[in-house]
């Protein structure tokens, strides 16, 4: 039997009158990439934030390490979100603080047990794995936007997460930037050896980093399946994403 | 009538804020870190303006009611001390000290806060196990019920050094009848009142900055609309706590003052 990670069955979510996410149903794997393709706006982020407690479904349910999660259970999402890394959209880093306390503080909260040596060493150990050695002292604002996603990105496993989340990781970067972060996201993969899920519209970074590969349209999942059928699929709607025509069943 | 939900909306979610708010006092209080720094941004940055603007106001109390005295009786301005010493400690001080805060504090509690949530950053703190209302919301509001008595009596004593100047510089009264005659009308009890007044109006107008910020939302122009929101019912609250609270205390009294 296959080991799923979050299994997620039948997920419903309406916002602001819309129906953002229609039953969507999927089963991830453990120390795959899943990513979760779609236009903007058609509810891949939500599904990302409903994943780590931040969004509660309308109907719909959620298993996390094989355990049904209960939206009242803020202290069960707590346990659940010290095994989770999330890469926020805009990096969401505290701007009040350097890039080394931002990691500092995530270790003084999800690992409060390591000593103050280990916690040092954890992100020197992160900040070199998103290739920004030495970068602690510097203040958020002076970073420029790769930088700032590197540093989130360190920020999101430098507690060593079971999951990392990645919530557009390329988006508003330019195509040099945006193939090194494919590229680090790619060679971190080999390094840390976890499950991360990846939701961008960006399609080929999906093709660069996924295993598998999701398609959200109208709130439901319309098509799964590894980069190589997603090429091959005659899905009308698939196809036109894939190639960004203008023409085709998805209207704009 | 959506106008009216949405404000019936607004209060039952500022209830739930208010009472998670409460649930956190504790746990704060064991890390006292963050009250520390807060009651340093909250409290101590706002001194110069709170003395300054307090200095102003008894500069100008003592020049127009000492004339206004003096036209009706000559010889009598000294004895507005009295008057000047009871309106400060028991509504002046605490109701312009409060507004001074709300200014200076609220509108950047709910700017920052609102920031926050906008760019993601609360949820951050989520993801990182840390409830935001208890980390951003308890230590501000706790900051504000510490700050603003200490800020009222320091505005409420330069407002009596403004009036004095102005007093001792046309009438030629001397201090130490300045001094006796603000003592006379004033009661121990107008002082208590004065401080649970302004700690329940401290701790309640960060509420409601906070609660905005938290209820920000679309972008740059969603925390210009909660700032302004969070200024306007601030002020208001303060005045209309003012109003309740001193209903209250007469009402403790028995009728009388």
């Amino acid at each position: 039997m296959e080991n799923y990670i979050i299994e997620t069955y039948d997920l419903k979510k309406t916002l602001n009158n819309k129906k953002v996410l229609d039953g969507v149903s999927v089963k991830i794997k453990e120390k795959e990439t899943f990513t979760i393709i779609g236009q903007s706006g058609v509810g891949k982020s939500v599904f990302l934030k409903h994943l780590i407690g931040l969004m509660r479904p309308d109907e719909g349910e959620i298993y996390i390490f094989g355990e049904k999660m209960d939206f009242d259970n803020e202290d069960k999402w707590n346990e659940v979100r010290k095994r989770f890394g999330m890469l926020f959209q805009g990096g969401a880093l505290f701007d009040s603080l350097t890039v080394g306390e931002n990691l500092y503080f995530v270790l003084e909260n999800l690992k409060p047990e390591l000593s103050e040596r280990e916690k040092i060493k954890a992100i020197k150990r992160a900040l070199e794995l998103v290739e920004l050695k030495d970068t602690e002292k510097m203040t958020i604002p002076s970073l420029s936007g790769g930088m700032m996603k590197r540093v989130a990105l360190a920020r999101a496993i430098v507690a060593e997460p079971e999951v990392v989340l990645f919530d557009e990781p390329t988006t508003g970067l330019d195509p040099i930037t945006t193939a090194s972060i494919n590229e680090l996201i790619f060679s971190l993969k080999n390094k840390i050896n976890t499950t991360f899920i990846v939701v961008t519209h960006d399609i080929k970074s999906a093709k660069y980093i996924s295993d598998r590969i999701a398609m959200i349209y109208k709130g439901k999942i319309i098509f799964i399946g590894t980069p190589e059928e997603l090429e091959k699929t005659d899905n009308p709607y698939v196809v036109q994403f894939v190639n960004g025509l203008s023409e085709g069943p998805i209207s704009v | 009538m959506n106008r009216f939900k949405e404000i019936l909306r607004e209060i039952g979610n500022f209830f739930i804020f208010f009472i998670e708010t409460l649930y956190y006092f504790i746990e704060n209080f064991k890390k006292p870190v963050n009250i520390i720094e807060n009651v340093y941004n909250i409290g101590v940055k706002s001194l110069p303006v709170v003395l300054s603007t307090g200095f102003f106001l008894g500069l100008i109390m003592g020049l127009q009611l000492s004339d206004a005295l003096e036209s009706i009786i000559s010889g009598t301005s000294q004895y507005i001390s009295g008057a000047l010493s009871v309106a400060l400690v028991k509504e002046l001080g605490p109701v312009f000290t409060s507004l001074i805060v709300v200014s200076r504090v609220c509108s950047s509690v709910t700017a920052h806060i609102g920031t926050m949530k906008v760019t993601e950053q609360i949820d951050a703190l989520k993801t990182f196990g840390i409830n935001p209302v208890g980390f951003l919301a308890t230590p501000r509001v706790i900051a504000g019920m510490i700050s603003l008595p200490i800020l009222g009596f320091f505005s409420i004593m330069a407002s009596m050094i403004g009036a004095w100047i102005m007093i001792g510089l046309i009438g030629e009264i001397p201090l130490g009848v300045y001094i006796e005659i603000a003592q006379i009308p004033l009661r121990v009890k107008y002082i208590f009142e004065s401080i649970f007044k302004m700690i329940v109006i401290g701790g309640f107008i960060l509420e409601i900055s906070t609660f905005y910020g938290f209820e920000a939302k679309n972008g740059a122009a969603g925390v210009g609309e909660a700032t302004i929101k969070s200024v306007v019912v601030s002020s208001f609250m303060v005045i209309l706590l003012d109003y309740i609270l001193g209903s209250i205390f007469i009402i403790l009294a028995g009728g009388t003052l």
